[in-house]
């Protein structure tokens, strides 16, 4: 079974059909296009994307959902293609959105360009939308537990 | 901000060689067509701001803050 020396994550095992592959990486990571999905039960429902090709590089996700409950996909003709769907419908898909958590303590979502996974193949893209409807920028909020 | 007109099928330079040429306009959008050298960058607006986001969000620690953002979902 392969496996990864993360910084994050410690020696991650994986089954070489858990590899999530993007074919064109992330935008800005254009060469980054294996990852893995490392779901931890004390970070649920957080999803971390670990990159195999850079072992000290991973990106906090959740679905997009979660932030806005009414959040609508949009998935243009160019993605589809990349995913190899012809059906929308009736296909499995993962859909995570990139989180930002700012040195000062915010963390956002970016709803602009959610990943998305077709679960049976692993093939995923990032789907920036064209309508302006949604910011790469959505806050959340939360609370940082403190002693008082 | 530099405003020019410009119908289909004409186009404007920037610098000695970079064209952008206006292709038609149908229903609201404008299809351009770009010459460039392959050194230069071309993005659609909407894909630099996702690079800009994607390169804040790359994380190489786990943060603190983490734990109180995933307890914020689990209410």
């Amino acid at each position: 079974m392969p496996s990864i020396d993360t910084k994050a994550f410690g020696t991650l095992a994986y089954q070489v059909a858990d590899l999530l592959e993007f074919p064109l990486g992330l935008a800005g990571f254009e060469q980054h296009r294996r990852f893995l999905a490392v779901d931890r039960p004390q970070s649920h429902p957080l999803v971390f994307l670990q990159s195999i090709d850079q072992p000290d590089l991973f990106f906090v996700t959740l679905p997009p959902a979660l932030v806005d409950r009414d959040y609508e996909l949009q998935l243009l003709e160019e993605h589809r293609e990349i995913l190899g769907l012809s059906d929308l419908s009736s296909v499995e898909m993962m859909v995570l959105s990139v989180v930002w958590l700012s040195a000062d303590g915010r963390a956002s979502a970016n709803l602009l360009g959610p990943l998305v996974i077709h679960c049976p193949s692993g093939r995923g893209v990032q789907a920036v939308r064209d309508d302006q409807r949604y910011s790469s920028r959505h806050p959340i909020e939360f609370q940082v537990a403190s002693c008082s | 901000m530099l405003v020019i007109r410009r119908r289909a099928s004409e186009s404007v330079w920037i610098g000695e060689d970079v064209e952008v040429e206006v292709l038609s306009i149908e229903g609201g959008q404008v299809k351009l067509g770009i010459r460039a050298p392959g050194t230069v960058l071309i993005l659609r607006q909407e894909v630099r701001e996702l690079r800009e986001i994607n390169q804040l969000s790359a994380q190489q620690a786990l943060s603190p803050a983490l734990g109180a953002l995933a307890a914020r979902f689990r209410r």
